[in-house]
């Protein structure tokens, strides 16, 4: 246990040092709207993350994230914006209103099966979409709510996009390291337990209704901070990010990283977002491109880029096996007969 | 009469035939009986072409061991899997017609009416379910609905892959009497089981296997008096009973 | 009370859009387990297929058009089926072939706007004109919707409850493994299956291409697809149809109090039954569904 704390620490730590040498040598380097889209993507990743935790551990295929995401944005927006309170609080506040919403359609949705579910959460999604768009009042329809404020933490104000990097790489770090240990927890067994067999968890005491729900609000509450932090980054948000197209997007990124990594789901989800700006040059046919590369990625890894390397380390280690002597399979236990 | 000679298969790379040498004779009832996991599904699984496998399977002195499942079902060889694999949503009478798949073709349309009142005879149970779906019947109705849909296909030659699985031991009697039936009219089967008494009783010859190999073989009757068989596979059985 | 009835009939009618585009949802789901994100996108293949034909290449035989169409679905569907569906079979991770599909109809659009056209056009109708009786108006094309609908499930529905094949498809849909062993061969099967919806869901697209204009977004209808599905009752092909044609009805009518949030009235009321009869309107027979 002791030397797994220490690799903990360890990862940290190197990741701490790789984000400082980001920003100190390649962030500072880059235009601001390329660093925009980095910081958009380390956010989008609160909403990954949140499928990962349902998809990759529990097996749950969730197709309203985004929606989670859209509410903790424009609960935080209104909240700063029409009634003043301080940004800190309406951040919190997004992610509790996504949380809470999320208890409500997981107690509601989650007790479906299979394909039903999935077609309950693309449902909660359009009518997001819907209503995102067109609830003036509330998220300022169509123009969106502008004019957000400022974050300021500790007497230092996060103005520019590069002033934000910094914060958003440490917080996704302590978000990795968090499902990291969920993985670990009790928790985390028994929703990998449901995702494998849910008849034979149930049976062996896991309730399952209640690892599901519990999760599906973790992953809500997840989006709603990222929709907060979304908010206050860009200081406006508009209701066409939220649509379900937005959400199958969500979906590439974490097939495209690993499924079943936290940190191939980052790499997923940072390059699917810049994707655009590195093939720039394939200008109209990018979406083109970008349709045969998902096909062609699901076909020669649907385990995604943590799932190749994966891969690679187990082949490497079963070529290492075979020049081990004393394998063969003769000698069984059951040789009594003869 | 079905021939393999050195038969190797593999499930990614694990090894789970490990060379099998096994034959079956016109009109006979071979079966083949061995412990959990001892590569008896696997073997009719390579003889349907369901899995990779080396070596070579000839049927009446034809080559078939790199025919696709198709082919080998053309060939009037008829693997009837484990678990009664029924098609749940069809009618019992609709999952006899698709059983006719292999002869009959896609298109057009072939008499086969007197094959369904064969099958019928023989389960006149099924006839009765005859249009309920078939996810509804017990778990012996949908065994021999499973039976009856490969001989819907005219086998020459029968694979009953565990029949006895999950059966109570009343329904288990009933189909093995059913198996020596079909039999009687001229079918060899290869029968794969656990219940090693029951299936020695029927057999006429029986094969023993063990974690991919063919440990004893023999005929059925001497394999049964076998006092080694008998502590290592039947269990002391004079005493249970 | 004019308004009504124009309103039951459009519903109706662009119901029967959704029960078709439903149905092969449904059709795909059960033959090979795979839910097709791709297929609003097809649809609006179909509206482009017919601007390309009748505006574009300025074809004048019907029949023609109609046989070069299926040619073109056909092809697709295999297309389809050996990208999406093939290379997915002893997959681990079943999502990857949804994935998949959603590339597979990122590819599909993209291809329709690259080479077809990038605006929203308009296509004139296959019956031009319109019949008012007692102060409503009904284009025939709605009649010609109707029809063709009408046909298209009639067809499917004799392929699958009276004919040989459609029976060896649906034995192949709900067992790969044991029909494999009869000697079917399902991938075949399966491929057919792809044809068969591409077509059956390409052709509403060109059916509908008149009335909605033909653009990108005629792909949204793939949502409410998925809504009657669900209201239908999951897992039968009958309630595809009768969700669709509900979730079309749901629609019209919604217009009399709200024009904004009809998504939200029609998914809304998606979560209803959701929560309430998760069956469905209609539950189907079989126990065992295709999870």
């Amino acid at each position: 246990m002791k030397k797994e704390t220490l690799r903990v620490l360890l990862f940290a730590l190197s990741a701490l040092f790789a984000i400082v040498l980001l920003d100190q040598l390649v962030i500072t380097n880059l235009k601001n709207s390329q660093v925009n889209i980095i910081n958009v993507a380390l956010i989008f990743f609160f909403c990954v993350s949140g499928m990962y935790l349902l998809l990759g551990l529990g097996g749950v295929l969730s197709l309203c994230s985004v929606t989670m995401l859209g509410l903790g944005a424009f609960v935080c927006g209104f909240l700063n914006t029409k009634l003043n309170v301080p940004i800190p609080a309406a951040m919190l506040l997004g992610a509790l209103a996504s949380g809470v919403l999320a208890l409500f359609l997981g107690l509601l949705l989650l007790k479906l099966e299979g394909p039903c579910f999935v077609f309950g959460t693309i449902g909660v999604t359009y009518i997001g979409q819907s209503v995102f768009q067109n609830f003036a009042a509330f998220t300022g329809g169509p123009n969106g709510t502008g004019g957000i404020g400022k974050l300021v933490l500790f007497g230092y104000t996060f103005k520019t996009f590069k002033d934000w990097f910094p914060l958003l790489a440490v917080f996704v770090l302590l978000l990795i390291l968090l499902l990291h240990r969920i993985k670990q927890t009790t928790f985390g067994r028994s929703l990998m337990a449901v995702r494998d067999d849910a008849t034979a968890a149930y049976c062996m005491g896991v309730n399952v209704y209640r690892t599901k729900v519990v999760v599906f609000v973790l992953a809500g509450v997840l989006a709603g901070f990222g929709g907060s932090l979304y908010a206050v980054h860009n200081g406006t948000i508009s209701a066409s990010l939220f649509t379900f197209n937005t959400q199958l997007k969500f979906v590439i990124m974490l097939m495209l990283g690993g499924v079943m990594s936290p940190i191939g789901a980052l790499f997923g989800t940072v390059l699917v977002n810049y994707l655009p700006e590195l093939a720039r040059f394939a200008n109209s046919y990018l979406n083109l491109l970008y349709g045969c590369l998902i096909v062609l990625l699901m076909i020669f890894m649907p385990m995604g880029l943590a799932g190749i390397l994966k891969e690679a380390v187990v082949r490497y280690r079963v070529q290492r096996n075979k020049q081990l002597p004393g394998d063969g399979g003769k000698g069984g236990p059951s040789d009594v007969v003869s | 009469m079905l021939q393999i000679e050195n038969l190797h298969a593999w499930y990614g790379a694990i090894e789970a035939l490990k060379g099998i040498d096994i034959s079956v004779h016109d009109g006979n009832i071979c079966c083949i009986i061995g412990a959990n996991g001892a590569g008896k599904t696997t073997l009719l699984k390579s003889v349907s072409g369901m899995v990779r496998h080396t070596g070579t399977i000839r049927w009446n002195k034809e080559d078939i061991s790199k025919a696709s499942p198709m082919a080998v079902n053309k060939h009037g060889i008829i693997h009837v899997p484990e678990g009664r694999l029924v098609f749940p949503g069809l009618t019992v009478y609709e999952n006899l017609e698709v059983g006719t798949i292999s002869w009959h073709g896609f298109i057009g349309r072939k008499p086969y009416d007197e094959d369904i009142r064969k099958v019928f005879d023989l389960f006149p149970r099924l006839e009765e379910r005859r249009d309920q779906q078939a996810w509804s019947l017990s778990g012996g109705e949908q065994q021999m609905l499973a039976i009856g849909r490969g001989l819907m296909a005219r086998p020459k030659l029968l694979m009953l892959d565990e029949p006895s699985m999950g059966l109570a031991p009343l329904v288990v009697e009933e189909v093995f009497k059913k198996i020596v039936e079909i039999n009687k009219q001229g079918i060899p089967i290869l029968l794969i089981e656990q219940n090693a008494r029951l299936a020695l009783e029927v057999s006429d010859y029986a094969y023993i296997m063990e974690q991919g190999r063919i440990k004893f073989e023999g005929v059925s009757k001497e394999l049964e008096s076998d006092e080694r068989i008998l502590q290592a596979y039947l269990g002391n059985f004079k005493e249970e009973a | 009370m004019a308004l009504f009835f124009q309103q039951t009939l459009t519903g109706v009618s662009v119901g029967l859009v959704y029960a078709t585009v439903a149905m092969g949802l449904m059709l795909l789901l059960r033959a090979a387990g795979v839910m097709n994100f791709a297929q609003g996108n097809l649809l609006a293949m179909g509206a482009y297929l017919s601007f390309l034909f009748m505006e574009k290449l300025q074809l004048s035989s019907g029949l023609l058009m109609v046989i070069l169409a299926l040619a073109v679905f056909v092809a697709v569907g295999c297309v389809f089926c050996s990208v999406c569906f093939l290379p997915f079979k002893h997959a681990k991770w079943p999502q990857a072939m949804m994935i998949c599909t959603i590339g597979a109809g990122t590819v599909i659009q993209e291809c329709c706007l690259l080479f077809i056209t990038a605006e929203t056009r308009s296509v004139r109708p296959i019956l031009a004109g319109s019949l008012s009786v007692g102060g409503f108006v009904i284009p025939y094309q709605y009649f010609f919707i109707f029809g063709a609908m009408l046909f298209m499930m009639t067809g499917l529905f004799f392929l699958f409850e009276k004919m040989y094949c459609g029976r060896v498809m649906s034995a192949a849909a709900q067992n790969k493994y044991a029909a494999d062993l009869l000697g079917i061969p399902t991938n075949l099967t399966t491929m057919v299956t792809f044809c068969i919806v591409v077509c059956m869901v390409g052709f509403s697209g060109w059916l509908l291409a008149p009335v909605y204009r033909v653009s990108a977004s005629l792909s949204n209808f793939q949502a409410r697809a998925f809504a009657s599905v669900v209201i239908g009752g999951f897992g039968s092909l009958k309630g595809a149809i009768i969700g669709g044609i509900l979730v079309g009805l749901i629609e019209a009518y919604s217009t009399y109090f709200t024009t904004t949030y009809k998504d939200v009235v029609v998914f809304g009321c998606l979560l209803l039954v959701l929560a309430f009869c998760p069956q469905g309107i209609i539950p189907s027979g079989t126990k065992k569904e295709k999870a």
